[in-house]
């Protein structure tokens, strides 16, 4: 590449970068510290314990300047190509060769001695390939071959420009009408930039799903989320529609209104304006509590100004579904799951009927919950005959102890009779029915908080119904369909037998991709989840997490270096690796642009 | 890159110049060819011992004392010393000129003097000079000589003073021409600093050298030294060899100031001061530093004053120390520095050899 195309392309920051391109690298946001406007700041030093190498180099920083973590550095290549390295460790060498140098000159272990001189020292930083510009080449689709020579000692290494980090981030490679933006990179000198990620890489149909973890509070896992799920709607709302579960308080249920004043800061909105995303809460919300258990006005001052909906089930409703609501319970001789799937295929044909029962006359047709409480003329086939007391016994104590005074468990949702002030409805129908492009579905099952069980249920009949409509009329859903689920250990754990809600979920990572279904998926802990739910996660994100945890097969995709910075992550910082990046990414993101429950 | 290549040329202009004047040059091996041991083991006391060979080992003290170890104490100014030089070379054997059936070797000696700067404790490169020498076993009175003379470039020829005597090592002979040129350039470069008044000077090495002895403010620091001198501790009527001095010097002590009795360098003065305690150390040996200053004129307070400054700021250079590099407990951090910085500007020595030897 001739030199003016090449400068064109990747303007140096120092040198004046053509017109338009300035303002973008050295404009007024820029810190005005060392290294922000200068050409180089420091040199390549390949030494013969530590020789640079394709994959890695090292190189002594000058002394104002300013290197961290993750910064990306650029030095020049063969073919006026430059690689770019990405900083993962820096250090402070001197040139005493062992510690015990430095003990015996305090005069063999004085703390008080003081010397006349400094010793020797520098910042050295080391930094790992990742990319090439690459020279000119006809023989490639893109015109270009990268060079994946080692970077030769004393090159001078300058702070990569903002095209030289989209190269390395693969960027470049991404049609810009797949662009997602997924938060920000900043940097040591220079204006934070924004990380846009290919979308078909997070939403389907390449690979999809997010995963996210960290320690609870700091690492702002659900913001993250919601903030990715912001600009997932702004860019692609036109063909994609959520489902979220609120677990914890009442996060999610003002997600339609305006932020309380002063919660987002001045440098959320840069960061928003940044991105291109407008800092306004989401538009199209419906939200769902659960019936007898929140009440719709104790949430919001004027419901019938929101679309609310309650949520329950009647046994018509879910009949087929009670596989989940036993998924806790043990059932080595499967006479349970027997029962249920007895269940799910004699409903609807009406062959559920009362024989000899003191309660319900012959022939009387189970259609509610009370009738399946007290029914008990199952085929001796379904639950065997030698202990069939004990079988249809076990089964209705636990179905006794899973629906009752729950409240959503009801045998009509009809708002009359239930004398609710707003609809009652079954979300597994909305599901189907309601979900259009740029909507959200807010299912609320934080009061269930301490029902496991309830939870697995509710989650896995929408779940179950979203992937049988998609089965059924893909065509009339949305493309892209997010579901978010906070607190994943709880429902897909790790080392133990998998739950029907847990297979559901494992299978929606699998396969979710091609049916356009997307999880965003949160928890404390990645080495408590399954693993066939991460590793199936195009997009992992970890926030501040403690070393114990890093040190678990779970968060092998780090190297040794990142898991240092992950260990001393700020609240709010994520590292991100996604399939189509070439490195793991160290992101800032703005909070969500919506009413937080503290705020009220 | 232009550096190299000119010094290639220059190489190649004088052997061409050699071959114009009838002479053959055979250059030798650019790979196989060891450097050429220049120096000595412990070229320092080697040095020294040469200075005190010959009879002329008693020396006396010039400073009245009552003890042999005296104590330095701590130091008015720590800083009191702000350059640091050192110097050294690398020699290497070129190959060899035929003339009239016979071979004689030339080398080439690659010489860096450099100077470190220390303010506020931080270390910085006053000056820093580099240059090559190609060493011929000529006088100036070979025919050839003017010509080899007036090649100019990176690589100056140098030629002996005197003819060497039969069936003297050339080789040596040559070699100790380039240290020659070494002393004669840290000298240079000693002068050419812009020192303020109170702005100490310390050489790594002896100050005996006529160059050496002009510079105000300037201590040579040894640190090995030669053993033969004899001592005569006049108010002590003590005559004690060196050995038997340094094992009565107590860390933090030096001796007094002592003067070799048929110098020839008027006004040299030395004294010995120990940085580190002998029991830590492999013998009572290690641990001194000899050091060498020019206090001409009779002994006053003064000098003794200047003397006890001196010895104070070098023993508070002790730290850092250099461990657990050989001679660590004579060596000091700055002088250390300048060594660093000269080592790491001579170039390769397969680098040098590839260059000069290309052609062959």
């Amino acid at each position: 590449m001739r030199d003016r195309e090449f400068s064109e392309k990747f303007p140096r920051e120092g040198v004046a970068p053509p017109e338009g391109l300035l303002e973008k690298e050295t404009g007024p946001a820029a810190p005005s510290g060392p290294g922000a406007g200068s050409e180089f700041i420091g040199r390549v030093s390949s030494v013969e314990r530590d020789p640079s190498t394709s994959a890695s180099f090292s190189f002594w920083v000058k002394k104002d300047a300013v290197v961290n973590p993750f910064d990306y550095v650029s030095v020049e290549n063969q073919g006026e190509s430059r690689t770019v390295g990405v900083v993962k460790e820096i250090a402070a060498p001197t040139d005493a060769p062992s510690h015990l140098s430095n003990f015996v000159g305090s005069n063999f272990g004085d703390p008080g001695a003081e010397g006349n001189t400094r010793r020797i020292t520098t910042v050295v930083a080391k930094a790992d390939v990742v990319a090439n510009t690459g020279v000119d080449t006809p023989y490639s689709r893109t015109g270009k071959r990268p060079v994946w020579y080692p970077v030769l000692n004393d090159t001078p290494v300058s702070f990569a420009t903002e095209g030289e980090i989209e190269v390395a981030l693969g960027m470049r490679d991404t049609p810009s009408e797949f662009f997602l933006p997924a938060g920000v990179i900043v940097r040591s000198a220079g204006k934070p930039l924004p990380l846009k990620l290919d979308s078909r890489y997070v939403l389907g149909p390449e690979a999809a799903h997010v995963n996210v973890s960290g320690t609870s509070g700091l690492a702002a896992k659900t913001s993250y989320l919601m903030f990715l799920l912001k600009a997932v709607m702004h860019r692609f709302g036109d063909r994609t529609a959520a489902i979220l579960f609120n677990v914890k308080q009442r996060d999610l249920l003002y997600i339609d209104e305006p932020p309380a004043d002063g919660y987002l800061e001045p440098y959320d909105r840069e960061m928003y304006g940044l991105l291109d995303i407008p800092a306004e809460p989401f538009g199209d919300v419906v939200y769902y509590l659960p019936w007898a258990r929140r009440h719709a006005r104790d949430v919001y001052s004027d419901p019938d100004k929101k679309r609310v909906f309650y949520y329950a089930y009647t046994l018509e409703d879910v009949h087929d579904e009670l596989d989940l609501l036993f998924s806790e319970v043990e059932d080595p001789q499967y006479t349970i799951a027997g029962i249920t799937a007895h269940i799910a295929a004699a409903y609807p044909r009406g062959k559920l009927r009362f024989r000899g029962s003191s309660r319900f006359p012959d022939d009387t047709q189970v259609k509610t919950w009370e009738h399946l409480k007290w029914f008990d003329n199952y085929p001796d086939e379904v639950v065997g005959r030698a202990q069939r007391e004990g079988v249809v016994f076990r089964f209705k104590r636990h179905l006794g102890r899973l629906i009752t005074n729950k409240g959503i468990f009801v045998e009509s949702r009809d708002k009359v009779a239930l004398k609710a002030d707003i609809e009652v409805k079954y979300v597994g129908d909305d599901v189907r029915s309601l979900l259009v492009p740029g909507r959200i579905l807010v299912v609320d099952i934080q009061p269930f908080e301490d029902d496991l069980e309830l939870q697995g249920f509710v989650v896995g009949d929408i779940v179950r119904r979203l992937k049988e409509a998609c089965r059924e009329n893909r065509q009339d859903l949305p493309r892209h369909i997010v579901i978010l689920i906070d607190e994943l250990n709880r429902y897909v754990p790790t080392g133990i037998k998998l739950t029907a809600l847990g297979r559901e979920i494992i299978d929606l990572a699998r396969v979710g991709r091609a049916e356009g279904i997307s999880l965003f998926t949160a928890q404390q802990f990645r080495a408590d989840v399954h693993h066939q739910v991460y590793e199936n996660c195009s997009t992992s994100l970890v926030g501040v997490t403690g070393t114990t945890e890093l040190s678990k097969p779970a968060y092998d995709y780090l190297d040794r270096q990142t898991k240092v910075v992950v260990a001393n992550l700020a609240p709010g910082e994520m590292v991100l690796a996604n399939r189509r990046l070439k490195q793991p990414v160290k992101i800032d993101f703005p909070k969500p642009p919506y009413l937080r429950q503290e705020a009220r | 890159m232009t550096e190299l290549t000119s010094l290639s040329d220059a190489a190649s202009s004088l052997v061409d110049v050699l071959r114009q004047n009838g002479l053959e040059f055979v250059p030798a091996s650019p790979t196989d060819e060891p450097p050429v041991e220049a120096e000595p083991p412990d070229p320092d006391r080697a040095r020294d011992d040469r200075h005190f060979d010959g009879g002329r080992h008693e020396c006396y003290n010039v400073e009245p004392a009552r003890s042999v170890s005296l104590e330095v104490g701590p130091p008015d100014r720590p800083d009191l010393f702000t350059y640091f030089l050192d110097g050294s070379l690398r020699t290497s054997y070129w190959g060899d000129v035929l003339a009239g059936g016979r071979t004689y070797p030339v080398l080439v000696s690659e010489i860096a003097v450099g100077v470190v700067e220390r303010r506020r404790k931080e270390i910085s490169t006053a000056r820093l000079e580099r240059r090559l020498c190609a060493l011929f076993p000529f006088t100036e009175a070979a025919p050839a000589w003017s010509a080899l003379r007036s090649v100019t470039g990176p690589l100056e020829p140098v030629c002996l003073e005197r003819e060497p005597e039969p069936g003297a090592d050339l080789r040596q002979k040559l070699a100790a021409k380039a240290r020659e040129r070494l002393h004669h350039f840290e000298a240079g470069a000693a002068a050419a600093l812009p020192r303020s008044q109170g702005e100490w000077l310390v050489i790594d090495g002896d100050l005996r050298d006529s160059c050496f002895l002009s510079l105000r403010e300037v201590v040579g620091l040894a640190k090995s030294f030669s053993l033969r001198p004899v001592v005569t501790f006049r108010e002590l009527a003590w005559t004690l060899d060196l050995p038997g001095v340094l094992r009565k010097l107590l860390v933090g002590c030096r001796t007094p100031v002592l003067a070799q009795r048929n110098s020839e360098y008027r006004g040299l003065v030395f004294w010995y001061l120990r940085l580190w305690p002998a029991e830590c150390l492999d013998n009572y040996l290690q641990g001194v530093v000899k050091v060498e200053t020019v206090l001409p004129g009779s002994w006053d307070a003064a000098k003794a004053a200047v003397v006890q400054e001196l010895s104070a700021a070098l023993f508070a250079e002790r730290f850092p120390c250099v461990y657990p590099e050989r001679r660590w407990h004579a060596h000091i951090y700055p002088v250390h520095a300048a060594e660093l910085l000269v080592k790491s500007t001579l170039l390769p020595s397969l680098v040098l050899r590839q260059l000069l030897f290309l052609g062959r």
